[in-house]
């Protein structure tokens, strides 16, 4: 397969990237005020200096830095993210709790403003001087200015309150059996008003990028040369320059997905969605750093497999790009 | 001269929309083409070329229109004939051959499909006769090892090649009519002489009638029968190519010729004439020219009245005809 | 614009230019460029784009509101002055919060944190990406190479997380909020500088400056970022707009200065009552949204004063 190589030179990089977020969050950790025995012995209400001189044994604390951040290394690497005294669980276990849930929250969005968003830009493009391509116009600056919690508690009191057709917080009802395609049905009506607000502002970036796109690709030589073989003009825009339009689309949402994410913690946070962007939240209020930095660390991991996914898809429909790395 | 007309353009107005004002990019220009005869347009870049081409093939740019005038094909007026019936003729019945090879072709899908297309659309075939037939194609243009060729995408092909899948692509349907754009204007020389020739003997081979745009008056003697000039957005001088080229009645196309050292010396010789006539100055900008003729402030013949007054078109010999004044000083200049 | 689109398109149609087709069909260019004065060009094309003018005068208005409107309102944005969740009235405009603060005093003082901490963060944001820039563009080879690595490593952190770590480790003031903003934002103007560096290093004239025998850090500063300001300027425009709404996120979060009145803190505090008291929430976030829409219109117009000749992205 001709993607292979750079593909994997693609994920040693990210390795040595992940990596380099592990000691960066040692690093935070280091900074961080009061460590982890002072924490534990915080919670016991105090300890004798036996005690804490056992638990710091018991943590590495008594060794050097550098000493200390091989433990930290070799722990992340078999999964030891660390022990949250607040939610009194393994980190690891709780971040792969709220994983999916941001997930389905993310991809979601993603989808929406992908096709929504190009959707919007191909059909203005054809039209540049129509209604469509200057509601593309305005909509696109309000997307990019109005803050994503704001439109998602300004979408809470429209369609939750005034029209209540949406669930106003939460992934599904307490009340109701969490199985069988009752739990899934109830679970997309809860997803709606999140994803929607969350897409919003990446369907005004794609649309007016891919508005931008396409003007400039039907004016491009190939296009002609498709009208001068006699293809009907929708075969021309379609298929001639729709896969072109999209490269640039492509390449922004690779860009913007660590924005995505953390657009994520907050409609998380409005809609008291159970994912990681919530569990952010709630561990910065009771200041549990090792959760939160796990989080840091899973994020940018997530980040990453979208990254290379872009990249994937990128070389799928730019065959120019094939056989040689980025 | 072949029986009946394949294309007859008559007094073609063009005009270009620059949201000030309307200007006119072809003025009155015609030009009649035989069933299987080549006519060659020659002319500065900005003279119109171009948009006569795609004028005919129905396919001008945004903003450009069709003022006035008949464009003829095979009979049927094709500003009349709508959208439907232009796409039943583009690429089937006429095509065109453009100027920037790199460009004109779509990057992110292979030569075979692009080829293919045309085949699919206008000759109904399968996708395997499609391919069967592109493969033989790629062969008549040339293109070694074509039937892997096929697979390749453009930016995997030279310049060169470029162009002769674009010629492949022109030729797909057999069409009566090939207009090709400068062909040869952003390739190397050495592959220009190639791809004239390609032309010529795909012209015996097939039939079909060219239209050969170019600045290259030496491929125009070489190729066409016919010739026009043209100056900013007329036709200077029409007439059968040897008449044109040896009595040159316009001081355009004799300025045009000075220019082109491989006419007089051959290509071997090429640059070794130490003085050619330049013409002097540039096409001057749209709306901006002499109320008399076009061309009379480059011109070292002209008068008062070939500023103020537009030159007539003189019929110099039979079916040799140019526009100005001054034909009958041709022998003396 | 649409019409400018459609003169674009006629310019580079086949064979019009440069000969026949003269510079004026674009509008835009209509006044023959004066090479000598850009400056005041680009002023005269900014004043004539309508959007980008309201976005001034709007930022103008708020900024102004901030400034005097507190002297000019008097109700302290902390005290209690009504019963919580007054609606708007007569009494207080824009009604009263959860703790019966006046909505209205706090929206205009809340401005005051929220546009600092945006115009330093992006001023933070400029110069490290600026800086960053330079010297990976006019150098390349390792240092190019190094500084892109580091550009990808922050890449690769969700911005606002990190910026929620960064405060949540080092307290929340308004100094460290904008320090964390910057500090997550800059990789955008970075990879823009040093694109423009890596176009602008081989000209001719640069090359003349450097066989003149001008030093790099005079090459880099004083002969090659001028050239590539304009677009950087309109990056810095939109890094005030991101930093506005970073700013409004993170004390939405609950991570802003909490003895500073914030738009977003004004929001985060009352979210859990918006069913009730609509007016709590949607206010503030008019002035966020507001604000930031100003500074885009702005930047939008500053973008296409400086390329006449190409549309907005």
């Amino acid at each position: 397969m001709r993607h292979a190589y750079p593909i994997a030179i693609r994920l040693v990089q990210s390795l040595a990237l992940l990596v380099c977020v592990v000691v960066l969050n040692f690093l935070l950790i280091q900074l961080a005020p009061g460590d982890t025995v002072s924490v534990i012995v915080g919670e016991m209400g105090g300890a004798s200096p036996e005690t804490i001189a056992a638990l710091k044994a018991e943590y590495g604390l008594d060794q050097s830095i550098p000493a200390q951040l091989g433990i930290y290394l070799g722990k992340v690497l078999t999964g030891d993210l660390g022990y949250s005294h607040y939610f009194n669980r393994p980190v690891l276990g709780l971040i792969l709790e709220r994983l999916p849930a941001t997930i389905l929250l993310v991809v979601t969005s993603l989808i929406l403003a992908f096709v929504v968003g190009t959707a919007l830009g191909i059909f203005s493009a054809r039209r540049p001087k129509g209604i469509l391509s200057h509601f593309v116009t305005v909509f696109s600056l309000a997307g990019f200015s109005a803050p994503v919690f704001w439109t998602g508690l300004m979408m809470l009191i429209v369609f939750a309150s005034l029209i209540p057709l949406f669930p106003v917080s939460g992934m599904a009802d307490v009340a109701r059996p969490g199985q069988g395609l009752g739990y899934v049905l109830d679970v997309l009506h809860h997803l709606v008003l999140p994803a929607v607000t969350l897409g919003m502002i990446y369907v005004a970036s794609y649309s007016r990028l891919s508005r931008t796109s396409m003007l400039d690709v039907l004016s491009a030589d190939y296009i002609r040369t498709a009208r001068a073989k006699g293809l009907p003009e929708r075969r021309v825009v379609y298929k001639h320059a729709l896969r072109n339009a999209l490269l640039p689309v492509v390449t922004m949402v690779g860009m913007e997905f660590g924005q995505l994410f953390a657009g994520a913690v907050l409609v998380e946070t409005v809609f008291n969605w159970p994912g990681l962007g919530r569990l952010a939240y709630e561990s910065i209020l009771r200041r549990d750093y090792p959760t939160l930095l796990a989080i840091l660390l899973f994020s940018a991991m997530l980040v990453m497999v979208a990254n290379i996914l872009t990249d994937l898809a990128y070389r799928l429909i730019d065959p120019r790009i094939r056989g040689r790395g980025r | 001269m072949g029986d009946e007309p394949l294309l007859e353009v008559r007094d073609l107005v063009v005009e270009v929309d620059t949201g000030k004002t309307v200007l006119p990019v072809i003025d009155g220009v015609s030009f009649i083409l035989a069933k299987g005869r080549t006519l060659g347009i020659v002319g500065e870049s900005g003279c119109g070329k171009s948009m006569t081409a795609l004028a005919v093939m129905q396919l001008l740019p945004p903003g450009f229109r069709i003022a006035s005038g008949e464009i003829r094909f095979c009979g049927e007026d094709l500003a009349r004939v709508g959208e439907r019936r232009l796409r039943a003729l583009r690429g089937n019945d006429m095509s065109m051959i453009f100027q920037e090879p790199m460009t004109s072709l779509n990057p992110v899908y292979t030569v075979g499909d692009q080829i293919g297309e045309t085949l699919r659309l206008h000759q109904r075939l399968g996708a395997a006769a499609a391919r069967q037939r592109t493969i033989e194609l790629l062969r008549s243009v040339h293109i070694p090892a074509a039937e892997r060729r096929v697979d390749d995408y453009p930016h995997q092909l030279s310049g060169g090649m470029r162009q002769r899948v674009m010629i492949a692509m022109a030729l797909a349907c057999r069409p009566k009519l090939i207009i090709a754009d400068e062909p040869t204007t952003a390739l190397d020389v050495t592959v220009q002489a190639q791809i004239f020739r390609l032309l010529e003997e795909l012209r015996e081979e097939t039939g079909t009638a060219i239209i050969l745009i170019t600045h290259d008056v030496g491929a125009v003697a070489e190729m066409a029968d016919e010739v026009a000039v043209f100056y900013a957005g007329k036709r200077a001088e029409f007439g059968p190519v040897d008449t044109v080229l040896s009595r040159a009645a316009h001081p355009y196309t004799r300025g045009l010729m000075a220019s082109t050292p491989r006419l007089r010396l051959g290509p071997a010789a090429a640059g070794a004439e130490p003085a050619l006539k330049e013409i002097a100055g540039v096409v001057p900008p749209l709306g901006e020219f002499e109320p008399g003729c076009r061309f009379s402030p480059r011109c070292p013949l002209a008068d008062l009245r070939c500023r103020d007054v537009p030159p007539p078109e003189e019929t110099v010999d039979r079916d040799h005809s140019a526009l100005c004044w001054k034909t009958g000083l041709e022998l003396v200049a | 614009m649409t019409s400018r689109s459609a003169s674009l398109a006629a310019a580079s149609g086949p064979e019009t230019a440069p000969a026949s087709a003269p510079q004026g069909p674009s509008p835009a260019a209509g006044t023959t460029p004066k090479p000598d004065r850009p400056l005041l060009d680009t002023c005269r094309m900014f004043a004539r784009n309508c959007p980008a003018m309201t976005g001034l005068v709007l930022l103008a208005t708020i900024v102004l509101a901030t400034l005097f409107g507190p002297g000019l309102y008097g109700v302290d944005p902390f005290s209690m002055v009504d019963m919580p969740f007054a609606p708007p009235g007569p009494d207080c405009l824009l009604g009263t919060d959860y703790l019966g603060r006046d909505i209205l005093a706090g929206v205009i003082v809340g401005g005051r944190a929220t546009l600092a901490v945006g115009a330093s963060a992006a001023a933070i944001t400029v110069l490290i990406g600026v800086v960053i820039g330079t010297f990976a563009g006019y150098f390349g080879g390792w240092v190019d190479a190094v500084l892109m690595k580091v550009t990808e490593f922050f890449q690769i952190l969700p911005t606002l997380l990190f910026a929620m770590v960064l405060v949540t480790i080092f307290s929340s003031s308004l100094v460290t909020i904008a320090i964390a903003i910057g500090a997550v934002s800059w990789t955008a103007t970075a990879r823009l500088t040093r694109a423009e560096f890596i176009r602008i290093r081989d000209l001719e004239y640069v090359k003349a400056a450097r066989t003149a025998g001008a030093r790099d850090f005079y090459l880099m500063f004083r002969v090659i970022l001028p050239a590539a300001l304009p677009p950087i300027i309109v990056a810095a425009a939109l890094a005030v707009g991101i930093s506005i709404l970073f700013e409004a996120g993170l004390s939405f979060l609950g991570l802003g200065d909490p003895n500073t009145m914030s738009w977003g803190m004004i929001i985060g505090q009352n979210r859990d009552y918006l069913l009730n008291a609509w007016w709590t929430v949607t206010f503030p976030g008019i002035a966020i949204f507001l604000t930031v829409l100003s500074i885009s219109l702005i930047g939008d117009g500053v973008n296409d004063a400086l390329n006449p000749r190409l549309r907005r992205r």
